[in-house]
């Protein structure tokens, strides 16, 4: 038992180093001294692994602090007449309620240790082949004694503090304890039964954090005024679950399955980051996976080379690109009927009026472009990554300079062709409406408005795909790897955003939209000319 | 034909992958590179095709009568060990499409059925969309690429390892027929593979290029030359 317990530390130490050595690596100034070499060296790593648990126990007592305070403010918020009486012993009582649901229900029942998936347990008894048993009981201990250590001392604080005396934090802290050991028992019988954990299973998690919210609100808007006697403090309650944790203790101890319960339980894509990576890294380009039905369409037999290549691809992602298109243009067609018939049967001076103010409602149709263009832009450039570019740039014919341009202004013309209807329908809808409306906006603000829509169309088609061209963001891997591609993307978004607060459009906006556009993408258009043979790689 | 490789250094971190590696390949054929686990075989393909570039070194190539100049684009072709091809294409799509855009180099007069036909697939597959093909079939598929665009230089990463033995047969054909044009370099750790197809072999061992004797190929004491020369490579390889 010794034995296999020192193999556990020594294990975790090294690991726990070489996590640590790996990171330090990769930071720029410390590059220099956490080399590869640092891994064959077993001492420094254990003091590495002392200096990262060092670390683990300030953050995990500064979480506990954290969490006990919130605890107690919203005790004190929802129970009693408001956060001024967070610390005043009348807190006690909706305190205990709040952290019996929060602490001894949904933190003690949602994954307890025996049945939660780790590196470790997959290391030590499925690949060293350990004695199952003996690493639950060894690393069991530890885990329900380090637990029993970070919370006590804290509650017996928090009670002193409440006028309660810090006994009765610690009897908390040791009822904690015993609920923690009976959830264990829980779960393994419910393993026993069954043959199958609930522990970590989504649905499972939810219904106990509901059950846990719920409970904990009933108890404390029913019973604001309750004391901490009637609650975790009755000696009912503390030989109640003195009972049932060591029942549970039992139960855990005389567990007869738990090399079953680790293969169950512990399954190397749940425990292994690159098994996990690879399984993640196709879910955020899962939207833009092609289906069998989308590749029965035929390619036109009039085009040749890249414009033939280019029309089948868009051909074939046309679910992708053009069915929230049709979405949105329906939409679009619908507001237009309702909205024509609605002010034809309406139309008056009030209405006319408002109508002839439209164009100060650009500010709202660029969040509005925005919204629809940007994500249709951003899933087609995805499309474009995952389902031919990923490919195709790795024949070096792909990557040629003037193959990077042709490619990109035979997408271009499609995509700004897919925006400019969306805005040309826009334009459509706010002219028929004001039509019906009787508005008579001044001829020339109008036409720029019209205008600045239209160019908007332009503006976002160029974005996207100049910003995948200019950076291609996206990994072998799948991942996106470039802070520049995110921070512009922000700052468009926060522009636009910031348009929808202009409380009073000024008359020149729609100028400023418009000159805002036209150097935008000449900006753009010139960098992606010059650069995106570059730049435009699999990283 | 003549591909002269001079001093490539290539590093990962602290890891000297590539430590000088110089060697010319002096005549079209088949060349076998034989190497360790992690010896940098990947590596030095990823330098040669200017996947990455090395830290020093010069790769060159001379055609027949022509003075030695830097590799281009459009020199080097590239056949992944794990095959990718556009797979929202067909193999008959994706061979059109590339025939149109390099406008049949060799001037074969060939159709995209007859170049498919030429790999082994069969016209059912051929109006497929390739991303139900086999490992082979993409493979096939990569090579095709190279045997429309006739690059001078084909380096072929372990191309053979996934294939079953009649795709692997034909591959090996496919190979020998084209290697009359090309320098072919083909990274293997299987050295009966390499003795069977391969007219040199070059080994990479503590990162750098060293040939064998190509009259020990087909001798008793080819694999235990082999064997001795790559068994003191020693610790701390580069991961592939």
């Amino acid at each position: 038992m010794r034995s296999n317990a020192w193999t556990i530390f020594r294990l975790n130490a090294a690991t726990r180093g070489n996590k640590l050595i790996y990171w330090l690596g990769r930071l720029p100034l410390l590059r220099r001294v956490f080399t590869d070499r640092l891994y064959a060296a077993g001492e420094g790593k254990f003091a590495l692994f002392l200096l990262q648990n060092l670390w683990w126990v300030l953050k995990a007592i500064a979480g506990k602090v954290i969490y006990l305070a919130v605890l107690l403010l919203i005790a004190a918020f929802v129970a009693l007449d408001g956060v001024q009486d967070t610390l005043t012993a009348a807190n006690l009582g909706p305190f205990c309620w709040l952290f019996l649901w929060m602490s001894f229900f949904i933190g003690a029942l949602i994954v307890p240790h025996a049945v939660a998936p780790s590196q470790l347990k997959y290391i030590c008894v499925r690949m060293m082949a350990m004695d199952a048993w003996r690493y639950q009981m060894i690393t069991g201990l530890g885990h329900h004694l380090a637990a029993f250590a970070g919370f006590t001392p804290l509650l017996m604080i928090l009670t002193a503090l409440l006028g309660a005396g810090p006994w009765a934090g610690l009897v908390i802290g040791v009822e904690l304890a015993f609920v923690r050991l009976a959830a264990e028992g829980l779960h393994l019988a419910i393993y026993s039964r069954t043959g199958a954990s609930v522990g970590g299973k989504v649905w499972y998690i939810l219904l106990m954090a509901i059950a846990g919210t719920a409970g904990s609100a009933a108890c404390l808007l029913a019973l604001p005024q309750s004391r901490p006697q009637d609650v975790l403090l009755h000696p009912a309650v503390f030989a109640a679950l003195a009972v049932l944790g060591i029942l549970g203790a039992a139960y855990m101890v005389r567990f007869p399955h738990y090399y079953r319960l680790v293969l169950d339980t512990c399954k190397a894509e749940a425990v292994s980051p690159e098994l996990a990576k690879e399984k993640a890294k196709g879910s955020q380009f899962r939207d833009v996976q092609l289906k069998d039905s989308d590749l029965t369409a035929e390619g036109d037999s009039r085009l040749t080379g890249w414009p033939y290549l280019q029309a089948l691809f868009f051909r074939r992602h046309r679910r992708m690109l053009y069915k929230p298109v049709k979405i949105v243009l329906a939409i679009l067609a619908g507001v237009t009927v309702v909205g024509a018939v609605a002010l034809l049967l309406l139309r008056g001076e009030e209405t006319a009026a408002t109508f002839d103010l439209v164009p100060r409602c650009l500010p709202y149709c660029v969040f509005f472009l925005y919204f629809m263009d940007n994500n249709v832009g951003t899933r087609i450039c995805k499309a474009m990554f995952y389902n031919c570019d990923l490919a195709m740039l790795k024949y070096p014919w792909y990557r040629r300079e003037d193959v990077v341009l042709k490619n990109f202004l035979l997408r271009f013309t499609r995509l700004g062709g897919t925006m400019l209807a969306l805005s040309g329908a826009v334009c459509v809808m706010f002219t028929v409406l004001t039509l019906c409306a009787g508005g008579r906006p001044p001829v020339g603000e109008y036409l720029i408005f019209l205008a600045a829509i239209l160019c908007l169309g332009v503006f976002f088609a160029v974005h996207c795909l100049g910003m995948y061209y200019l950076f291609q963001p996206y990994t072998s891997d799948l991942q996106v790897k470039n802070p520049f591609f995110s921070g512009i993307n922000l700052a468009v978004y926060i522009v636009c955003y910031a348009c929808i607060q202009i409380k009073s459009t000024p008359s020149w906006f729609a100028l400023l939209v418009l000159a805002v556009t036209v150097v935008y993408c000449a900006v753009i258009l010139t960098l992606v000319y010059r650069r995106s043979p570059r730049t435009f790689r699999v990283k | 034909m003549k591909l002269i490789v001079q001093d490539l250094v290539k590093s990962f971190g602290t890891k000297q992958v590539l430590k000088g590696a110089s060697y010319t390949f002096a005549k079209e054929g088949i060349y076998g590179l034989l190497g360790r686990n992690g010896a940098g075989k990947t590596t030095l393909f990823n330098c040669l095709s200017a996947e990455y570039p090395p830290d020093s070194g010069s790769v060159s190539l001379s055609l027949a009568g022509e003075a030695p100049r830097p590799l281009g684009q459009g020199d080097v072709g590239y056949v992944l060990s794990t095959p990718v091809v556009p797979e929202f294409l067909t193999g008959y799509e994706f061979v059109k499409f590339f025939l149109e855009i390099t406008g049949d180099p060799g001037k074969t007069g060939r159709t995209p059925d007859d170049w498919l036909a030429l790999v082994g697939i069969e016209k059912d597959d051929r109006h497929r969309l390739m991303r139900g093909y086999s490992h082979g079939m993409k493979n096939k598929v990569q090579m095709l690429c190279f045997l429309i665009g006739r690059p001078p230089v084909i380096l072929l990463d372990e191309p053979l390892t996934s294939f079953d033995v009649v795709a692997a047969l034909e591959m090996k054909n496919l190979l020998r027929e084209m290697k009359d044009e090309h320098i072919l370099i083909f990274s293997t750790h299987i050295l009966q593979l390499a003795t069977d197809l391969c007219d040199d072999i070059v080994v990479l061992n503590h990162g750098l290029l060293e040939e064998v004797d190509p009259a020990l190929i087909h001798t008793p004491e080819f694999e235990q030359r082999i064997v001795d020369i790559l068994r003191d490579e020693g610790e701390g390889q580069h991961e592939e």
